[in-house]
This record gives C-alpha cells, sequence and structure tokens, in this order.
C-alpha cells in the first residue's frame, strides 16, 4: 500500500468485490430461503395452535387476511371445519403503547366471539414485570370472555380486567389489543349479515 | 506464531471488549443472558475469521485509497450471511439477537482486525487471529452474560436454580445494569491482566 | 509523557477547584451529624404514620449501612471513618426513600448499592458525583418494583397497602383524588416512603440548617419555584387533567429532595449562578418525568441527573464572588 493506484484499477477491484460479494450473498439466500420461509410460518403456526386450541379438524389460509381496526393495521386468519363453516378466527393485532414500544400480539376466538387464548408474538416489554402478560393468571382472565360481557379496561381504569401487579401500562396496551381482536370479529359477522 | 502468547492477548491483556473497549454496543445490549453471549460471540467471531481471512488473500490488490469501503463490503457480506444462516437454522435465537445481527458489520472489532492485522499479514495468521480474537470477545460476553442471568434472572445457561418465591435484581437485566456488570468486569479483567504482566 | 498528560486531564476533569467541603467551618463530622438531628422530626412523623415498621427500617439501614463501611473501610487502600456520621447520614437517608414496609433483604441490596456503588467506586467520601442514597433508591425501584410501589397505608398500622397520590395521579387521573385535602398532604398523612410524606417536618429541620449555614437557599428556593411554575402553566391550561402547584410541591418527593438531597454538598455545584441552575434543572426534569414520563415520580431521577452534570456546571459558571482561585 502506499502508493497512489489508478483510478481504472480502483473502480475495478471494488466492482469485483462487489460482484462476488452478491453472487456469495444470492447463493446463501437461495440456500436459506426455503428453511427461513418455514420456520417463520411455524412460529405463527405455533401461535394459531395455542390460540385456537380445542378446536378439532380445522384449517385455514396459508396467509392473513389483512383489515384495518382502530385506525392501525391487523389481519386475521378464518379457521373453517371441514364442512366449510366458520370455526372461529385467529386474529393478530398490535397492543398499544406498551411500556416501551407497541407489541403483536394474536387473540384466537370462536365462531361465536368468545376468547379461546392470547398469544403474543414479538414485545420488548421489561422482563420479570411487563412479560407477564404472556403467564397465567393474567392469560387465563380473558378466557371465554366476549365483547360485550366485559368493560374492557384494567381495573384501575374502572374496567373488568386485573392489571399485572406493578406492570398497568402494559396491561392496558394488552388489554386494548384484546379489544381490537374483538372489534375484528364484529366487523367480520357484520359484513356476513 | 506463539499461541500461548496470542491466546493471553485476545483474552485478558488485549481482550477486545475488557482491554480494548471495543463493539460496546452488542456487548452492553445482548448480554442479559450466558446464552445470548454466546450466540452473539460467536456470530462475531464467525464474521471476523471470515472477513479477515478474505482481506488478508487480497490483502496486495485492494488499493489503499479504497481499502475502508471494500473492507466493509466484505465485513457486510460474512454478517448477513450470518444473518440469513442463523434464521435457517436457529430461529429462537435470531428472535433473541434479532437487531443486533445487523449491526456486527459496525462493531469496531471486526474493522479494527481488518486494518490492524490481516491487511498486514498471512492468511494463516489472520484467520487464526480472527478466531481468537472472536473467541476473547466470546469469552467476555459469556462472562458478563452469565454473571447478569445470575443476578437478574437467577438462572445459569436458561436453567433456574432460585426459589419461586425468591426476587431477583431485575435491574441487571436491563441496560443500567449491563454497564454496572461491565465496571466491575473491567476491575476484575486489569486485576488478572497486571498479574499477567500486561500493562 | 503519557502520564502526565492522562494526569492533566484528569485533573481537570474530575477534581474540583476546592475542596466541597471547603467552603463550611465546622467540621465534616458535626456537620453530617447535625443533618441527622434535623431529619428527627420527619422521622418522628414517619413513626406517627406507620407505627413499629418505620422504626424497624430506620434501624436497618443505619446498622447495614455502618457495617459496610466498615467492612468496606478494611477493603481500601484510603482512609475511611466509618462513624464520621456520613454512613449513618445516609442510612437515614436511605431510609427515608423506602417503604416502612420494605423487607429486610431489599434494605441490604440498597445498603449495599449506596455504600458501594454510591460512593466507594468513585473514592469514597467527597468524590462521590452522585447523591448515595438516591443511586440506591432508583436501583431498587427499577430493580424491586413490586415492592417499591406498595406503599402502607398511613395511621393504619396493618399490611394493607396502596399508591402514592402520585401514583393514583398517574395511574387514574385526577379525577381520583377529588377527596384529597391538602392539609393532610402538607403534614404527610398519606402513602409513601418514609421521608417524603411529611413536607413540614421536613421544613423544620431544614430551617435549622439554613441558620446554621449548612444549605443555602439557591437550589431548594429554584426547585420549588420550577415544579409550581411548570405545574402552574399545565393546570391553567387544563385544571381537569393536571394537578395544582401546591399538589405536586407536597406529594413525593420535592421537600425531601430539594431540602436534603439536592443540597448535599458533595454531589451539588459551589458556585451561585451553577446552584440556580442545579435547582432549575431538578425542578424540571421532576416535572417532566411526572407529567410525561412512565414513572409516577421524577425527583429522585431528576436529582441524579443534574448531579452528574455538576463537574460541567462549576466549570462553565465559576463564581469569583466568594475569593475562589481558579487553577488553570
Amino acid at each position: 500500500m502506499g502508493k497512489q493506484e489508478s483510478g481504472l484499477k480502483v473502480i475495478l477491484v471494488l466492482v469485483l468485490i462487489a460482484m462476488f460479494s452478491a453472487i456469495l450473498l444470492a447463493y446463501v439466500n437461495q440456500v436459506t430461503r426455503e428453511p427461513i420461509a418455514a420456520n417463520k410460518k411455524a412460529e405463527t403456526q405455533k401461535a394459531i395452535k395455542v390460540v385456537l386450541a380445542g378446536l378439532k379438524d380445522i384449517s385455514y389460509p396459508e396467509n392473513p387476511t389483512d383489515i384495518q381496526i382502530d385506525n392501525s393495521g391487523a389481519g386475521y386468519f378464518e379457521a373453517k371445519y371441514d364442512n366449510g363453516k366458520t370455526a372461529g378466527y385467529a386474529v393478530i393485532v398490535k397492543g398499544p403503547g406498551g411500556f416501551t414500544n407497541d407489541f403483536d400480539m394474536m387473540v384466537g376466538l370462536d365462531s361465536s366471539g368468545k376468547i379461546i387464548d392470547t398469544y403474543v408474538l414479538d414485545h420488548k416489554e421489561t422482563p420479570g414485570l411487563g412479560d407477564g402478560m404472556q403467564k397465567e393468571p393474567f392469560k387465563n382472565q380473558f378466557r371465554g370472555r366476549q365483547l360485550n360481557d366485559t368493560e374492557w379496561k384494567v381495573k384501575k381504569d374502572k374496567g373488568d380486567i386485573d392489571a399485572i401487579t406493578a406492570a398497568t401500562i402494559t396491561s392496558r396496551a394488552f388489554t386494548k389489543g384484546v379489544w381490537r381482536a374483538l372489534q375484528v370479529y364484529k366487523t367480520l359477522r357484520e359484513d356476513q349479515k | 506464531m506463539n499461541y500461548a502468547d496470542k491466546f493471553k492477548k485476545t483474552f485478558f491483556t488485549e481482550n477486545p471488549v475488557t482491554g480494548m473497549l471495543l463493539g460496546m454496543c452488542p456487548t452492553l445490549a445482548v448480554t442479559s443472558s450466558a446464552e445470548n453471549g454466546i450466540g452473539m460471540g460467536l456470530a462475531t467471531t464467525f464474521v471476523l475469521m471470515g472477513s479477515n481471512l478474505v482481506i488478508s488473500l487480497l490483502r496486495n490488490i485492494i488499493p489503499a485509497r479504497v481499502r475502508i469501503p471494500a473492507f466493509i463490503v466484505v465485513i457486510a457480506t460474512f454478517v448477513t450471511i450470518v444473518d440469513m444462516g442463523l434464521q435457517a437454522t436457529l430461529f429462537e435465537l435470531h428472535k433473541t439477537l434479532g437487531l443486533f445481527i445487523p449491526l456486527i458489520v459496525v462493531n469496531c472489532i471486526i474493522l479494527g482486525r481488518a486494518e490492524a492485522f490481516a491487511s498486514k499479514n498471512s492468511v494463516l495468521q489472520s484467520f487464526i487471529d480472527g478466531l481468537f480474537n472472536g473467541l476473547g470477545f466470546t469469552f467476555s460476553l459469556f462472562i458478563l452474560g452469565t454473571i447478569r442471568e445470575i443476578l437478574g434472572s437467577g438462572a445459569i445457561l436458561g436453567m433456574t436454580f432460585i426459589p419461586e418465591n425468591f426476587r431477583t435484581v431485575l435491574l441487571f437485566v436491563l441496560a443500567p445494569g449491563a454497564f454496572i456488570t461491565l465496571g466491575f468486569m473491567l476491575v476484575g479483567m486489569n486485576r488478572i491482566s497486571k498479574a499477567l504482566g500486561g500493562k | 509523557m503519557e502520564t502526565t498528560n492522562k494526569v492533566e486531564v484528569k485533573n481537570r476533569l474530575l477534581f474540583m477547584d476546592s475542596s466541597p467541603l471547603g467552603h463550611v467551618s465546622d467540621s465534616t463530622v458535626k456537620i453530617m451529624y447535625t443533618v441527622c438531628i434535623t431529619l428527627l422530626p420527619a422521622l418522628a412523623v414517619s413513626v406517627w404514620m406507620f407505627g413499629w415498621e418505620a422504626v424497624r427500617v430506620i434501624v436497618l439501614t443505619s446498622v447495614f449501612t455502618i457495617a459496610i463501611e466498615a467492612i468496606i473501610s478494611k477493603m481500601v487502600s484510603y482512609k475511611v471513618n466509618f462513624m464520621d456520621g456520613s454512613a449513618l447520614l445516609t442510612g437515614i437517608l436511605l431510609a427515608m426513600n423506602i417503604p416502612a414496609n420494605s423487607p429486610w433483604w431489599m434494605i441490604l441490596v440498597g445498603a449495599l448499592v449506596a455504600v458501594i456503588l454510591g460512593k466507594h467506586v468513585f473514592g469514597g467520601l467527597g468524590q462521590n458525583i452522585f447523591n448515595p442514597a438516591l443511586v440506591a433508591r432508583v436501583f431498587l425501584i427499577i430493580s424491586f418494583p413490586v415492592e417499591m410501589t406498595s406503599w402502607p397505608k398511613p395511621l393504619v398500622y396493618d399490611s394493607t397497602t396502596g399508591a402514592t397520590p402520585l401514583g393514583i395521579l398517574k395511574t387514574e387521573g385526577l379525577g381520583a383524588l377529588a377527596g384529597t385535602n391538602l392539609t393532610d398532604l402538607a403534614i404527610g398523612q398519606m402513602g409513601g416512603s418514609l421521608g417524603e410524606i411529611s413536607a413540614i417536618a421536613l421544613l423544620l429541620g431544614a430551617i435549622w440548617l439554613f441558620i446554621k449555614k449548612y444549605i443555602t437557599w439557591e437550589i431548594p428556593v429554584m426547585f420549588f419555584a420550577t415544579v409550581a411554575v411548570f405545574a402552574g402553566i399545565f393546570h391553567l391550561i387544563d385544571p381537569q387533567t393536571y394537578a395544582s402547584p401546591l399538589f405536586h410541591l407536597l406529594t413525593g418527593g420535592v421537600f425531601l429532595g430539594a431540602l436534603y438531597m439536592a443540597t448535599d454538598m458533595v454531589t451539588s455545584p459551589m458556585t451561585f449562578k451553577g446552584k440556580l441552575i442545579f435547582g432549575f434543572g431538578c425542578g424540571f426534569f421532576t416535572m417532566l418525568i411526572r407529567l410525561f414520563g412512565s414513572y409516577p415520580e421524577g425527583v429522585s431521577f431528576a436529582i441524579l441527573l443534574m448531579n452528574a452534570m455538576v463537574p460541567l456546571l462549576d466549570s462553565y459558571f465559576p463564581d469569583q464572588k466568594f475569593g475562589m482561585v481558579k487553577n488553570g
């Protein structure tokens, strides 16, 4: 090094390095694309299995259908029995305004709009506090509830939901997320009528 | 090459983390558990070995004027390979390390070794230098992660050892705990380095 | 060569122009014990409100901090007098920053953090950047949020707990505080840590410190004024959502913080302008956190934040008035 190389050589070397890099990455991408897609799908499948636990002989589409609810993007999987009747919905919503950020969650509803279970897909809440939303007994209180039999707020806001100790903000965001999922269900039902 | 000396340097006296204070971003951000520390460390080791190898191979071809962009392209290539490879094989680990994998590109250790070592030494030596520095980095991250995991979650390598109703010191899994633990670790490592006659 | 440079830079960065304890004539020991004594009225109120639990906390924090300091004194190269009153003062201030139902292990962790992380990692008394008791409080708030947010109710002497007025304000809004009586708040009849409840008792003790000239007016007055003005502006804009300035002054740690924590001689600026800015910053960040942050109370964070700026304030706002000589 040290001596000044000609401009042509500089360009040539950089182009060659970039080309090799691109070819290599294209190859790696091709090899890993399938497993990555499979992993991502398995993650969603796992979530759907949890939130629609107890429903048997159902099938659902590969990808969620997008829907707009409460000024926020959401998505849902419509699960159907073999005879074509709707078994339930797995709704993906955002829990808005968590302690650190919005988080993604999935709520499973049966055909009558009752909550089967909830699943947090991705979050950055405080470990040991906010992540209590993934654990019992907090999770359990949501099972079996539906839109109209519950005041969808935490008890501090005069609602029906017991907040996680010392994590009111997370609990509030979670509750709002569940409420959004129920709104998705309501919208879908009204469309069908 | 004197392997014992290399080991002493990269693990203690000139350890990337505790000796040279390089790569502080991943060091502080991902070490909330020992497993994350090892994961990040090994991913970095792979990139270090790869980039050192390739840069050493090309050391007589790369023009000095554009060596930094050339190094970065090489490093970024390896980081992208790690990113995709982890997603394909260790999906769960990738989810926790997530954001910090692409950031390996800007880890100063890697560019530092490329500039200071690989661009001046033979291929084999550079490869070994990458390996040792990577393992030294992993070693520091593992210790940091282990201390934080024990204090913050009451677990070692994911296995909880404290009784259900005992409290752990939550601060240690959060960012301030990383800084405090690193501070005490620097004290300890400086002691060891001194004993080893480093500086 | 290199060593000389390093030492020079270190000198400029770390050491202040004169000894932090230099501008009072009495010895450190006497000051420390006097401050401890002036805290007695506030401690008495806490015992009145929370009963024997409060006594237990005060005794435990004091014993723990002095014991840890005694152990540390054997381990460090510099001289530490663990009976100079500074460890006792840290212990009492720590007690005033935690709830009366604190479990013993939490008090032990707090004492360890205060003495080791708050003081001795910096090189002992006079070298610490942050107020040790506040370092411990913040450490505990972040580490044990469940224990640090369930405060015993006043005058009931059993295990019922509740939120502080500021906590209620944060989670339930101003409406839930409709029945709150400002006189109760001034006396200290509310949930809270031992030392943040009684504004009157704290003021009583602080007046003695003013008379003895151990503390000066700039920091507390600027602190109070900033909190009052900040709260006042928002209260005028929307009285339905934002509490009155008086509420913000009397609840939480404003009195304890402004009179005893922010005025700590080691960790506050020494110059007139520096003190004014320090007091303003404490009040400003307190209100910023209270109104827009995720924690209900911000006094401890605000003071720690301003503690970090003290060396800057001292060097950017030198004050020739007191005859201090700036060394080049």
